[in-house]
């Protein structure tokens, strides 16, 4: 167990030192700082809120009459937007009403690069030691094969929170800075979904959507982690990781309705749905769905260390 | 229960995508002892020490280190053995000292004064905190070298280690070597370069396509007339070869000259005179890659020996 320890402290240290981590930083920061006083623009120039609201209302109100013959889909749309401006004129919430928890929640796109960099650093965790002949150092050690493999592993979960939590104390600070203080955590989130409104705590959803994505993160870095170690080559699997992630909900879409569709990984991995319904579009509620996921991420990751421990390994 | 040989292999075979590389090589290193493993490229040397370490699976046959089968507990041999394998891999972005905690971190019994007696050893201390990338060739070989004795291993292995070295490092090469056997530590080294393991080895092990031909005390090679008398130079680039060239001429050695492939083989009498050659090259900035020491058919006359032995016309 103690080599094992060691051996993730290792795997972390090479992740941190690496540039990639600065650059994400970088970007982390950069965003967090435009949303920031994008928000902070859209406050301060809309204190007369319910009048531009009304005048919203109004224009997207003539949108859909003078234009009836156009399709359902974008009808719905608008048809949604109305019923949103209404609920806040008649509940008198303005929706440029801003704080800390708001801005985290509108930065929260950040997690989708995220993904992206932890995808290439999975792909590159085990197939860079193999490109550079590193790998040699760790096999002459006193560990086992597959506690190498985990470590690598666990070191990239790490490594993939570190980033989150980094992101999340940046906006936090930034925000807290721009807005004088966190303000409140549940300050109202109002969607507006099939002439319904949904409202939910901003705090709330952003804690949510912030665990349903780290484990996003999770599957997407095995899958990656896992292509790189049976091809020994890093270009590939970022590139088919970042297909499968562009794509999973093209791929969900492809085999909806399908019987066996809603036993696919792909149809578990939009946990989102569970943000404003007790079942995903495939009728799992959100236990079945993260064993699912459970079961697909071990199988993924046993296949793995079972092919690298019987391989010869030639460098 | 102590084991009298640190290594054992028994009836060693391997075959990689069904061909045969390895036939039933046996061979024994005891306590304190310099074996090598001599034979040309391809001749199967590596595979057996990758086989040894557990990079491959011991295809037939039996692997012991320190009584101990490397197939049924091969962690608890591996702590036993410190390895450089083909080249010394670093991680590049890591100061010395960086890549010596990162394996450090394996072994229980490793500490900061354990560390700084390695790098002390291979002559390091002023560099170590730099990172490996600003390294030569053969600082990263000593870092190398100081990887593999940090946990103070009983079998140190060590695979081509004098590639790219310059007759300083190989020099400072085989005291590391002498100093480790003092200790009681055992060394397994693979070579092409007869008169390598002439110095270094105190027996070695023929290999050739596979096959273990015979086992000999090195006191059987001196016997062979190991006069120095050529030293082959690969200059760095075109500029460095032409300076050289002239420096040569200048000084009247003789040489001879490969242009495509910047080689120059000069004619000398003493193993002193290649460090006057080295000096010289230093003092007008001639950078060289490689340097290599002919003994005049040495390899030759070694290998009538073997085939003798064998019974191989």
């Amino acid at each position: 167990m103690r080599v094992f320890i060691s051996s993730i402290q290792n795997e972390l240290i090479k992740l941190l030192i690496g540039k990639r981590t600065w650059i994400t930083l970088i970007i982390i920061l950069g965003i967090s700082i435009i949303t920031a006083v994008g928000l902070f623009k859209e406050n301060r120039d809309n204190q007369d809120w319910k009048a531009d609201v009304e005048s919203k209302l109004q224009s997207t109100e003539m949108e859909l009459k003078n234009m009836e013959e156009m399709p359902y889909k974008y009808k719905k749309i608008l048809n949604d937007e109305i019923e949103l401006y209404r609920y806040y004129l008649e509940k008198n919430i303005s929706p440029y009403e801003a704080n800390v928890w708001k801005l985290i929640n509108k930065s929260s796109g950040v997690m989708m690069i995220l993904t992206i960099i932890i995808i290439i650093a999975s792909s590159d965790s085990l197939a860079r030691e193999f490109s550079k002949g590193t790998i040699k150092i760790l096999l002459i050690r006193p560990i086992n094969r597959w506690e190498i493999l985990l470590s690598k592993f666990t070191a990239l979960t790490l490594y993939s929170w570190m980033l989150i939590i980094s992101w999340f104390i940046l906006t936090l600070i930034i925000g807290s800075a721009l807005f004088g203080g966190l303000g409140d955590f549940n300050i109202p989130h109002i969607n507006s979904a099939d002439g319904e409104i949904v409202m939910n705590s901003t705090g709330k959803l952003l804690l949510l959507k912030i665990i349903f994505q780290s484990i996003q993160i999770l599957v997407f870095a095995a899958i990656s982690f896992t292509i790189s170690t049976l091809l020994r080559n890093n270009s590939i699997a970022t590139a088919i990781s970042l297909f499968l992630f562009l794509g999973s909900s093209i791929f969900y879409n492809l085999f909806q309705g399908k019987e066996w569709a809603k036993y696919i990984l792909f149809s578990h991995l939009n946990l989102n749905e569970f943000i404003n319904s007790k079942v995903n579009s495939v009728g799992f509620t959100l236990t079945e769905s993260l064993l699912m996921i459970s079961i697909y991420l071990v199988t993924i990751l046993s296949v793995t260390v079972v092919i690298f421990s019987k391989k010869d390994i030639k460098v | 229960m102590m084991s009298e040989s640190i290594l054992e292999i028994k009836d060693v075979s391997k075959a990689i995508s069904k061909k045969q590389i390895i036939h039933n090589v046996s061979l024994e290193v005891k306590p304190g002892e310099v074996v090598g493993l001599l034979g040309p490229n391809g001749a199967g040397k590596t595979t057996i020490l990758k086989m040894i370490v557990g990079f491959y699976s011991v295809g037939e046959g039996e692997i012991y280190i320190d009584g101990i089968n490397i197939a049924s507990n091969k962690e608890k041999c591996l702590e036993k053995i410190g390895a450089i394998i083909e080249s010394p891999d670093l991680y590049d972005n890591m100061t010395g000292l960086g890549n010596l905690k990162f394996c450090a971190r394996f072994y229980s019994h490793v500490n900061s004064s354990r560390i700084q007696e390695a790098v002390e050893l291979v002559g390091l201390t002023k560099s170590i905190n730099q990172k490996v990338k600003t390294y030569s060739l053969g600082m990263k070989q000593r870092l190398g070298i100081a990887q593999a004795i940090l946990h103070e291993p009983k079998l140190l292995i060590l695979d081509e280690p004098t590639n790219g070295l310059d007759p300083e490092g190989i020099y400072e090469l085989r005291n590391y070597i002498h100093t480790l056997t003092r200790k009681g530590i055992s060394v397994l080294i693979s070579s092409h370069l007869l008169s390598e393991m002439q110095i270094i080895c105190d027996r070695v092990a023929i290999i050739q396509e596979g096959k273990l031909i015979d086992i000999i005390k090195v006191t059987t090679i001196s016997d062979l007339d190991l006069s120095i008398n050529k030293v082959t130079y690969q200059l760095w680039d075109k500029d460095s070869a032409e300076k050289a060239k002239k420096i040569l001429r200048e000084h009247n050695m003789k040489i001879h000259i490969n242009d495509r492939d910047k080689l120059i083989t000069i004619e000398i009498n003493h193993l002193s005179e290649i460090l006057k050659l080295n000096n010289l090259f230093h003092k007008v900035k001639i950078q060289f890659i490689q340097v290599s020491i002919q003994k005049e058919n040495l390899e030759e006359k070694f290998m009538d020996i073997v085939k003798n032995k064998a019974g191989i016309q």
